[in-house]
């Protein structure tokens, strides 16, 4: 509750031009900001500048948040966004790079089904099942609420999470069969 | 699948050491952007009023357009106001210290203006103004008895050369007598400053002249610094805007005649200098005196610019279309999307009409929507003729959300000063 009243207060002084304030409330954010950059984007540094982006962004129109509480979910559309935009520009100038491979890890956990891998995330999904996955499950927004910021009704939603989970578990399987990593 | 596996392999991606960095850049540019854009668009950093009237009892009074006998029925009042803030207190039963001139300090290659320092039972509030010398997060203030307060930045803007930034502290500190600020930069700046009790007025009209034109009233109140008058600009309206620019800087594109000025008694146009600060509108302009007794002046104000607390939905096609005439109204402004025309294959132009009339006594020049958008405007009136914006592939129709439109409000205001003007508060 606390640390709710504590972003709602640096949100107001925010949308007030005090960019130390927005500094201190980015800062709350910025490592799941980038850690979901990076599966949209596979590399450090595309991520490292989708962050930047975001950062730029959501400073230039903070004002426009009308209800502080929902500042979270306003930031991770503003993020979700420039991870496309530089998903795009990346797309028409870089083939995609595969630093990411290496950081692969078993999970320890006997139920293949729930075995997923870094690469599973990246790799298997396309954009609209990254952003259901990554919303639902990363930031345990309700699938109402994903829905809300997708900007698509509900039963399209769940559709996409079910087909998203379906990819993952259909390529687990797979590795396990073909035994890859 | 569980959501844990999810964040387990998310919380694998290891944290660049330079992630920190990269966000502050990020915020710093849009700062920095800011700033550009308050001096080259001549966009305002818009602060809310509820903010204000919250910290500073700001008086606001309800005035119907053109309604002068109202405006002046509400002035009537108890009155304070606040040099270098810019703003007026109702409040007058509080004893309140102010700064009565501003304070240029030379930091390093730089220097930094404190430009107003108001305190009171409740609160203590400080401005200051800083060119390419650093900007302190918290000043200190030491009062005559010894004591000593920290009192935090509440808010500030800056670019790589300039900055303006609030400080306040909540509560009293006996800001009375002798005092000693200090500035934790690089050197420390030390500087003394004595506040005097704010005089008290019982209206408008006996803090400086005061014009009310199109239902806005304006007082220009005048005060000595140094060898420079400083007018400071207040004003009453109606609650539905806030002033923006009192023609300071003047409205983009508007022709030069219609920035405010102020001419001496042969006619010459006076140099005037402002101090940028935080809040919209500059209401506070410097311009050096003759020295010559019998001189007067004449401060005119032909016309301000405000922005309406006004917004409106509106609905439009996403195929090209020659002669829409769609006319919605917002601020009272009739405004009429003339013609939609597809740019590249994602793009959508909305040209508009915002039946702009020179000769009536305000006119809407501007308007946000909420997506990312790019703007002609007009050579001539600044009004905007169309707006570009990204549509959203195959969809057939927008909804466009108009918001915060600008106006340009007529006067003139003008303003007549002696020479002696200048000295009354000496």
């Amino acid at each position: 509750m606390k640390q709710v009243m504590r972003m709602i207060d640096l949100v107001r002084r925010a949308q007030q031009g005090d960019g130390t304030a927005y500094l201190e409330l980015f800062q709350m954010y910025e490592e799941d900001l980038y850690r979901m950059a990076y599966v949209y984007l596979g590399n450090a540094e595309d991520a490292l500048d989708a962050v930047q982006e975001t950062a730029y962004r959501s400073f230039r129109s903070i004002a426009k948040v009308k209800d502080p509480q929902y500042f979270k979910t306003w930031l991770v559309k503003i993020a979700i966004s420039c991870s496309i935009d530089q998903l795009r520009k990346r797309n028409k100038e870089v083939p995609m790079k595969t630093e990411y491979y290496d950081s692969i890890l078993a999970v320890d956990d006997n139920d293949i089904t729930l075995t997923i891998s870094l690469k599973d995330l990246i790799e298997s999904l396309d954009l609209d099942e990254k952003h259901v996955i990554l919303l639902r499950f990363y930031y345990d927004f309700t699938i109402r609420e994903v829905t809300e910021i997708m900007n698509i009704p509900l039963g399209t939603g769940k559709t996409m999470l079910y087909r998203a989970l379906k990819k993952l578990r259909k390529r687990v399987e797979g590795e396990d069969i073909y035994g890859a990593k | 699948m569980g959501p844990n596996k999810v964040r387990q392999q998310m919380e694998t991606i290891p944290i660049p050491p330079d992630l920190r960095q990269r966000s502050q850049l990020g915020i710093e540019s849009a700062a920095s952007k800011q700033q550009e854009d308050l001096l080259r668009k001549r966009k305002r950093v818009k602060r809310s009023i509820g903010m204000v009237a919250a910290m500073l009892a700001v008086l606001l009074i309800s005035a119907t357009f053109i309604n002068h006998d109202k405006v002046w029925a509400a002035l009537h009042k108890a009155l304070q106001f606040i040099p270098g803030i810019g703003v007026v207190s109702e409040d007058s039963t509080t004893e309140r210290y102010v700064l009565k001139k501003p304070i240029s300090l030379s930091v390093g290659e730089g220097s930094i203006i404190v430009t107003g320092i108001m305190s009171d039972d409740e609160l203590t509030y400080i401005t200051m103004t800083g060119s390419q010398a650093p900007r302190p997060e918290q000043v200190i203030l030491i009062n005559e008895r010894g004591a000593e307060y920290s009192i935090n930045g509440s808010m500030a803007s800056w670019s790589s050369t300039e900055w303006a930034s609030e400080f306040w502290y909540k509560g009293r500190l006996d800001a009375v007598g002798s005092m000693k600020l200090i500035l934790p930069v690089d050197p420390p700046v030390e500087v003394p400053i004595t506040l005097e009790k704010a005089e008290t007025f019982s209206s408008y009209p006996e803090m400086g002249e005061t014009a009310a034109i199109n239902g806005v009233s304006i007082t220009a109140i005048p005060d000595r610094v140094g060898d420079k008058a400083r007018v400071s600009l207040v004003s009453t309206h109606s609650e539905d805007f806030f002033i923006i620019d009192y023609g300071i800087v003047g409205v983009h594109m508007h022709d030069e005649s219609q920035r405010l000025n102020v001419m001496d008694a042969e006619g010459q146009k006076m140099e005037i200098e402002h101090i940028q600060g935080l809040t919209a509108p500059e209401g506070e302009l410097y311009f050096k005196l003759s020295g010559d007794v019998g001189n007067r002046y004449t401060l005119t104000l032909p016309e301000i610019s405000v922005t309406y607390r006004d917004e409106v939905t509106v609905k439009i096609p996403t195929e090209a279309q020659d002669n829409l005439n769609q006319t919605f109204e917002i601020a009272g402004f009739p405004v009429t999307i003339t013609k939609i025309e597809r740019v590249e294959e994602s793009s959508l132009r909305v040209h508009l009409d915002f039946h702009y009339d020179d000769q009536s006594a305000a006119s809407l020049y501007n308007l946000s929507i909420e997506q990312s958008n790019s703007a002609k405007l007009n050579e001539r009136t600044g009004a905007i003729e169309y707006i570009e914006f990204e549509m959203k592939p195959g969809a057939k129709e927008m909804t466009l959300k108009f918001n915060r439109p600008d106006v340009v409000i007529r006067g003139p205001w003008q303003f007549e000063f002696s020479e002696e003007s200048f000295k009354a508060n000496e």
